[in-house]
């Protein structure tokens, strides 16, 4: 099959994702950030499964005004579908999701004991994650830094460390601002 | 003898991971000097992509690709678990299909 003929199959749809992807370079225009706030990096929360956690931190951004109910409930259902806990230095779930999100955020909760999420790419055991981060995301090609810088976050085995046994809030919001800079919208 | 590859970046809602793992493998295939298209997509349209030489997810999937394009598991390129390992992979599959 000749190169002409592929391209030809492809809907007008993946043509079109595929010219926007090109723009879409790390080097977007200005610092595009998540919002948070204090009342959504939480430390030491009880929660007996990653229902309750994910629950717990989407009733904080629904409480700002960043995502509506429908939100909560198709988090839920992509976790239960497509899960998001990592296998990384220090385990961590990221659930995330664009329906319902009014304006791109970032929440997060350390947890007393660890909290199971299957992991992402399907391995058979799960992810004990003591550390959740939520994100609410409405344009990823202009958010693309900034889930760069989280990336590098959740690879920073040291830094992760610290920010598992944080005391309180103060404190890591210290550790995100030395992890994203001008990228943590506080 | 192909002098670009089309690649297609999955996940299961198309937004963190693939725009982490796209960005990820345009710096291996800059360094690798490797010309490349790549085209972000959900991992439920797996099967039916076309036109396509190579297929990188990050979630989980037992779904294979129904014009037979390999489907190769990316994660490592975002949790860095194993990253250097899967790097080799995907370059040494996409010099292996560049050569048919």
């Amino acid at each position: 099959m000749s190169e002409n003929k592929k391209v030809t199959d492809m809907t007008n749809q993946e043509i079109c994702e595929m010219a926007v992807n090109e723009e879409c370079e790390c080097s977007d225009a200005g610092v595009v950030s998540l919002a948070t706030d204090q009342t959504m990096i939480l430390t030491n929360v009880n929660a007996d499964s990653q229902v309750e956690i994910i629950k717990i931190l989407c009733t904080k951004a629904l409480e700002k005004g960043y995502i509506t109910e429908i939100f909560i409930e198709k988090i839920l259902e992509r976790e239960k579908e497509f899960p998001t806990g990592l296998p990384t230095a220090v385990p961590v779930a990221i659930p995330h999701i664009h329906d319902g999100c009014l304006k791109s955020f970032f929440s997060m909760a350390t947890l007393t004991k660890p909290v199971a999420f299957e992991s992402m790419d399907g391995a058979e055991d799960d992810i004990n994650t003591e550390m959740v981060f939520l994100f609410g995301i409405t344009d990823p090609s202009q958010q693309c830094s900034v889930l760069m810088k989280f990336c590098e976050l959740f690879q920073n085995e040291e830094l992760m460390k610290k920010m598992r046994v944080a005391e309180n809030t103060e404190e890591q919001i210290g550790y995100l601002k030395n992890a994203l800079g001008d990228y943590l919208l506080i | 003898m192909k002098n670009s590859i089309k690649l297609v970046v999955a996940c299961g809602g198309g937004i963190f991971t693939t725009t982490v793992v796209t960005e990820k493998i345009k710096e291996i295939m800059k360094k690798e000097k490797i010309n490349c298209s790549i085209t972000p997509h959900k991992i439920t349209e797996i099967p039916n992509i076309v036109g396509a030489d190579i297929i990188v997810v990050t979630g989980k999937t037992k779904q294979e690709n129904k014009q037979g394009i390999p489907v190769m598991v990316g994660l490592p390129l975002f949790t860095g678990v194993g990253a250097d390992v899967f790097t080799e992979q995907l370059v040494n599959k996409i010099r292996e299909i560049m050569e048919v």
